[in-house]
């Protein structure tokens, strides 16, 4: 009781001190990752189960023909195991019902919880995260679906399989740690306080999906690219694409083709090839229509009254154009759509896999519902929208409307992780079935009449024959190399890659793995660098300052703090019921004056009239004049989350001149970007006037940025819109650097990058996780200078440096050229120490084949008494010991051949073994052993260390107390000393501002605020103090320099330093790249076998390449002697035995010459130590020793002789006497 | 983590002060609560923090930083150690 109340109130004094934090606004930085695979599991994957196509076998022996087709409509009930307070799904399937033919589909899948594996079946034990991370296992849990199976039109048998073991996502619905809210309780799981999930243990990993930009669903957008001419002949470089999106996230990609000759071709791809076929066919094949009725609606975009008007984009060739694809139809004969369905059913059934048997028509409907247009249902819309995008073709082509950039975040959304496994899933599946089909239809015309069709039991034979098991796994592997093993390539752009590790270096770049927003791996490659420019688009969504330098600029980009990602789950937790929600919002939108697209309703063209699209469907127009005031209307209804969600994005184009193509896309789709602005147009009523955006609207919306102008909005284009604050476009990481508004913009992008590197807390759950390498600062501070973000999201829970006492003056020398001075002092007392925790997993079974299973245990030798000092009796070393590099760390024994082997620990310094722990699943001998070492990292000279301002130095010195200047008042001697040079040409204000705020701060005992542009959200009342005077001020408050300044006296001399001194706190991080790990030194050491040259590499010991330019440089100053000392002498020094007679090197050859025993034993007796036998060689090819030279060669001279021979070349050396030659 | 023994500038003494430190910020917070809620703008306030600083004779700014940005880390992890607790039970 009294713990907690203490603990409630140091909270409120001092935040970092907090028992109970509030983690919220950070899972909610996480919680796009989650809510996708928990859709997934709650729906996702039951849509795409329905979703795939059912496949029939047919047995031959009854040849019974087809003979009806039934469509109907059954709803299914069914209970979700195990939960009482999910509600009931339900679920709608088609059955397609054949005589004598039997179905196979997927019915209801289920995926459980992860458990243990246990040889009892009743014992059912939770498998947690944490033990996943030490055992090295995989986070997963039991997949089954239903497998339903209808012979003829008798009852559908339901059967549920296996299907393996499928990953779950941490912190998902059917995690365990789902239902540990709290940090206590998350503790007790041995999990991180603030553990906040959505990434993937496997085998001991954790796994993030990375986030994708894809092309916008539903949206017909205009493109030009070169490689549309190559199509075919008289293509030109436009088309309208349109990236079609089904319900279950599986996308089929179309593209409009424009022609020169005018007409158009709509392109879409059937298993990895691309189907062009005329637009005229497809709009009549859709709908039936007239030539007249496709006439009048293409050419309702224009009116001669508007031509060239402000806003109109048709033309008077939209005629003509539409007469020449009405011709081209004519043309090939085809004039009702029964003709039209003909035409393609005839194209299509081969291409079509499982169609051959059905009749043409079957086949087009298959291939109009399959292929074009995929997010619609009804061919009325269809064709609507095809109308819609050769409207848009054709005024890109007029120039009436301009391109559409695929680059900018206008028009793109992002691929989810729950999204991603969903359509591998099913194009797995679907695989599967085809393949089980395959099966199942030759075991049944197979001659062995041991095959029962009819026979239940045979056929689930056949079906755990076809390794379902192997589904979860392509997920596993999927999830753990990051590559997608598919035929169609899903409509994605890149199949490698979609996976990382999500290192916990520290806890910024954790984070920041989730936040994350790849381009996509192809534009990697690509050399024009537009893909890569930061554009105003992504103002508010994407950081500008979060992005790597060097290879990934501009591609890796980080989402703002504030961005957020539609999902399936409404405010509430519900799932969204889109078909609802749409028709709600159609509801509002007739209320407001939109006449609903009908069928043989002509609406007019944009100049009066504009299109209205929800999701990529035409649902009707409205006069361009009320459309302002519809969206004013809609955006206050969303605010208030009126029968409209609140995440609706409304986007309207207006009318321009020649701008983007006109018309109010309304979408609610799931996964788009979002991010809350205030609305201020609205009446403030409820005090809620926040309102979500995307980026498709916010190009078009009028947002004033509080940054102290008006944007250069003046009262023309009053603001509708405000930012909650203007730090509202950094990312979180950018978000933690204060004051980043007073400093030169790449050092902010310089600390965005070294944040993620320092090294700070990583883990509190330390001994219970078995990382690789963690780094681990020993006794981390809290920043004195902060920002409101800082607290927020809780980094005080991970913190990442050291406050040191930083002078800037040029002091020993030592300081030049962004090297700093410690204090040898402060870094005894403890300043920025350090430690690697490094594991090794040793497990027997993996190491050892599966037939001697066993055999290899963990034991001590009891021969050799040596290591018994290291190594404990049980194999395994003592905690806490030491250990010197090549002493032996655990003893393994083998019970077959009784021998033993040592683990010897490689590398050039000793570790301490921090923890050891083991696997008791084996009760007998234990197989698997973590052993935790613990290197230290204290700051050595050359060691890398920041501030958070992009200021990196490396250590040139530890510099002795007495010999620092110090301080006369105080007698303070700093911690670090900085050059001044590193301030003029980088311009970072705000590492002198902290250092002044920070030395206030400490004597007045406050943590300042330092959140940049908040002088810009202050009131215009208290705008009459600087920033400088506030923190000035603090300073004379307590008796120091208005600037920060201190007098110093020079530690070496005792005198005044001419000048005062800068000095003050100041936040530094300490960086992992360290010398420690990096140094590379070798006098002698291992050569090569072959060449006798030194080896290379830092682990093995090997030397640094004296390569070709270091050559030329040494050669340009004429160091002969050097040159010849580094290549050869230092190198491969050899000395051969060359034969002068034929010139060969390779044919010298020892003879041993008899012992003289006499002579030996003398001379052991008389003590002499044993003489040289002169070293007699002689030339086998000669059969003489009597011209053999020694020569001094490159030993590499001698393998080059060798090489040659073998080549059948003789190489003949020429030996001369110096000058001569 | 543990609090540093020494102030690492100056290498005053520290580490016996952390536990005092807590009471007293704890204790000026308790005093403090009551009047905070009338002189809630004031901004020459002087802190909870400030005030234990004070009283524990920390004047320089070294030893300050070092009282006041320690994150007691050792807390957290001693949640994990559940040894004690199943020996206790």
């Amino acid at each position: 009781m009294e713990d907690q109340n203490e603990g409630k109130n140091k909270a409120m004094s001092r935040p970092h001190l907090l028992q109970e934090k509030d983690y919220s606004a950070l899972k909610e930085l996480f919680s796009h990752h989650i809510e996708s695979f928990d859709h997934m599991v709650d729906n996702g994957l039951e849509t795409m189960l329905l979703s795939i196509k059912p496949v029939e076998v047919l047995d031959s022996f009854s040849k019974l023909k087809l003979r009806n087709i039934l469509f109907f409509f059954s709803k299914f009930l069914s209970f979700v195991a195990n939960s009482s307070d999910w509600s009931i799904l339900s679920s709608i399937v088609y059955l397609i019902v054949f005589f004598n033919l039997r179905l196979l589909w997927f019915g209801k899948p289920e995926i459980f919880p992860p458990q243990k594996e246990r040889t009892s079946k009743t014992m059912h034990d939770a498998l947690y995260p944490f033990e996943c991370r030490q055992a090295k296992l995989s986070y997963t849990g039991k997949f089954l679906v239903d497998i339903c199976f209808q012979y003829g039109d008798g009852a559908v048998i339901r059967e549920k399989f296996n299907f393996g073991q499928f990953p779950i996502m941490l912190k998902s619905k059917l995690c365990h740690l789902r239902a540990a809210d709290d940090s206590k309780k998350l503790t007790a799981h041995k999990e991180e306080p603030s553990e906040m999930g959505g990434y993937f243990i496997l085998k001991g990993l954790e796994r993030v999906i990375r986030l994708l930009i894809l092309p916008k669903r539903n949206y017909p957008m205009s493109m030009v690219r070169n490689s549309f001419r190559d199509r075919r002949e008289g293509y030109s470089d436009k088309a309208v694409v349109i990236r079609c999106v089904r319900e279950d996230q599986s996308a089929v990609s179309v593209k409009l083709y424009y022609l020169n000759n005018g007409s158009a071709r709509l392109g879409f791809w059937i298993q990895g090839r691309e189907y062009l076929l005329p637009v005229g066919i497809i709009l009549k094949a859709l709908v039936d229509t007239t030539d007249h009725e496709i006439y009048v609606n293409l050419t309702c975009c224009y009116n001669e009254e508007y031509d060239r008007v402000k806003g109109s984009v048709g033309t008077q060739l939209v005629g003509e154009r539409a007469k020449i694809i009405l011709d081209e139809v004519q043309a090939l004969s085809l004039f009702t759509r029964a003709q039209c369905l003909q035409h393609i059913g005839e194209h299509f059934q081969p291409v079509m896999t499982g169609m051959q048997s059905y009749s043409y028509n079957t086949v087009a409907d298959a291939v109009l519902r399959d292929y074009i247009f995929v997010h619609l249902d009804n061919n009325h819309d269809k064709f609507n929208l095809l109308i819609f995008m050769l409207q848009k073709l054709f005024s890109l082509i007029d120039q009436t409307s301009v391109l559409d950039n695929p680059d900018s975040l206008q028009n793109q959304e992002v691929l989810l992780p729950g999204h991603l496994i969903t359509i591998y899933l099913k194009e797995k599946l679907q695989d599967w079935l085809l393949r089980l089909q395959r099966l199942l239809q030759e075991e049944t015309d197979g001659e062995k009449k041991k095959f029962e069709l009819s026979s239940l039991a045979d056929v689930k034979k056949t079906i755990e024959k076809n390794a379902p098991k192997q589904m979860s796994l392509a997920i596993e592997n999927m999830l753990k190399t990051g590559r997608l093993v598919t035929q169609s390539g899903l409509d994605l752009q890149q199949r490698a890659g979609m996976t990382v590790q999500a290192e916990r270096l520290n806890f910024l770049r954790f984070l920041s793995h989730f936040r994350a927003v790849h381009r996509g791996a192809s534009f990697a490659g690509l050399r024009t660098t537009s893909v890569r420019k930061l554009l105003p688009e992504s103002w508010g969504f994407l950081c500008p300052v979060h992005t790597p330098d060097g290879e990934p600029c501009g591609l890796l980009n980080h989402m703002t703090a504030s961005c957020r990602i539609t999902s399936y789950y409404d405010s509430k937790g519900n799932i969204k019921d889109f078909f609802k929600i749409r028709e709600s919002i159609l509801r509002v939108l007739t209320t407001i004056g939109m006449v609903p697209s009908a069928p043989k309703l002509v609406k007019g063209g944009p100049p009066e009239e504009l299109s209205v699209l929800l999701d990529g469907r035409i649902v009707g127009s409205m006069r361009s004049d009320k459309i302002e005031e519809a969206v004013t209307y809609l955006r206050r209804l969303k605010v208030s989350a009126i029968s409209i969600p609140v995440d609706l994005e409304v986007g309207y184009i207006p009318l321009s001149m020649s701008g983007a193509y006109p018309g109010l896309y309304l979408f609610t789709s799931p996964s788009r970007f979002v991010r809350p602005v205030r609305n201020i147009s609205a009446p403030a009523e409820e005090g809620n006037d926040v309102e979500l955006i995307g980026p498709f609207e916010q190009v078009y919306m009028e947002i004033s940025c509080p940054d102290g102008g008006d944007g250069g909005r003046k009262n023309v284009f009053p603001a509708t819109h405000r930012e909650i604050h203007p730090t509202n476009i950094l990312s979180v990481v950018g978000n933690l650097t204060p004051w980043s508004d007073h400093n030169q913009s790449p050092r902010n992008m310089y600390q965005c990058q070294m944040g993620k590197q320092t090294m700070g807390f990583s883990s509190q759950a330390l001994n219970c996780r078995a990382d690789q390498k963690l780094y681990h600062l020993q006794t981390p501070q809290t920043p004195i200078v902060r920002t409101k973000a800082y607290e927020k999201y809780c980094v005080d829970d991970y913190p990442l440096g050291t406050n040191a006492i930083v002078a800037v003056l040029a002091y020993s020398g030592y300081d030049m050229e962004d090297a700093m001075v410690l204090n040898k002092s402060s870094v005894d007392r403890g300043l920025c120490h350090g430690h690697i925790y490094q594991t090794e997993t040793i497990d027997l079974t993996e190491q050892s084949a599966k037939s001697d299973r066993a055999q290899r245990v963990f034991r001590r030798s009891y021969l050799d008494k040596s290591s018994h000092q290291l190594i404990d009796s049980d194999g395994l070393p003592y905690v806490g010991q030491r250990i010197n590099p090549h002493e032996p760390y655990c003893t393994i024994y083998n019970e077959i051949t009784s021998q033993t082997t040592n683990m010897k620990l490689k590398g050039s310094e000793p570790v301490v073994v921090d923890y050891v722990a083991v696997d008791v699943k084996n009760k007998t001998h234990l197989q698997k052993a973590n052993i935790r070492f613990r290197r230290s990292r204290n700051p050595v000279i050359g060691d890398k260390f920041s501030s958070r301002h992009g200021q990196k130095g490396v250590c040139s010195q530890l510099w002795p107390d007495v010999d620092m200047p110090f301080s006369g008042v105080t007698g303070m001697r700093p911690d670090l000393i900085i050059n001044p040079h590193a301030f003029p040409s980088r311009m970072t204000i705000a590492m002198l501002l902290e250092s002044i705020a920070a030395k206030g701060g400490a004597l007045h005992g406050k943590f300042v605020d330092a959140t940049p542009f908040s002088n810009s959200m202050k009131d215009a009342e208290s705008e009459s103090s600087s920033l400088v005077d506030e923190l000035g001020s603090m300073l004379t408050a307590s008796g120091f320099n208005y600037h920060g300044v201190e007098v110093l006296y020079s530690g070496v001399y005792g005198t005044e330093l001419t000048c005062e001194i800068f000095i003050g706190p100041v936040y530094y991080q300490r960086l992992r790249h360290m010398v420690s790990d990096k140094f590379q030194v070798r006098s002698t050491g291992t050569v090569d076998q072959v060449t006798r040259q030194p080896i290379k590499g830092r682990k093995r010991g090997g030397g640094i390449r004296f390569g070709e330019m270091e050559r030329d440089s040494l050669l340009a100053h004429g160091a002969a002697y050097l040159l010849h000392d580094r290549l050869h002498t230092s190198s491969d020094h050899h000395i051969a035995d060359v034969c002068s007679e034929c010139g060969s090197i390779l044919t010298a050859s020892l003879i041993q010459p008899p012992k003289q025993k006499m002579q030996e034993e003398v001379r052991k007796i008389s003590g002499l130590p044993p003489a040289r036998e002169p070293k007699k060689v002689t030339c086998l090819a000669c059969r003489t020793s009597k011209g053999m030279e020694t020569v001094a060669m490159p030993y590499v001279f001698k393998y080059l002789a060798a090489e040659l021979a073998a080549m059948n070349i003789k190489m003949t050396l020429k030996l001369s006497n110096g000058a001569g030659a | 983590m543990i609090i540093p023994v020494r102030c690492f500038t100056c290498g005053k003494v520290i580490g016996n002060k952390w536990n005092q430190y807590l009471d007293l910020v704890l204790a000026s917070y308790d005093k403090k609560g009551a009047e905070k809620d009338e002189k809630d703008a004031e901004e020459d306030e002087i802190t909870a923090e400030a005030e234990a600083l004070d009283a524990l004779g920390l004047v320089r700014y070294c030893c300050r930083r070092m009282l006041m940005t320690h994150v007691d880390l050792i807390e957290k992890l001693l949640n994990y150690n559940t040894l004690g607790e199943s020996e206790g039970s």
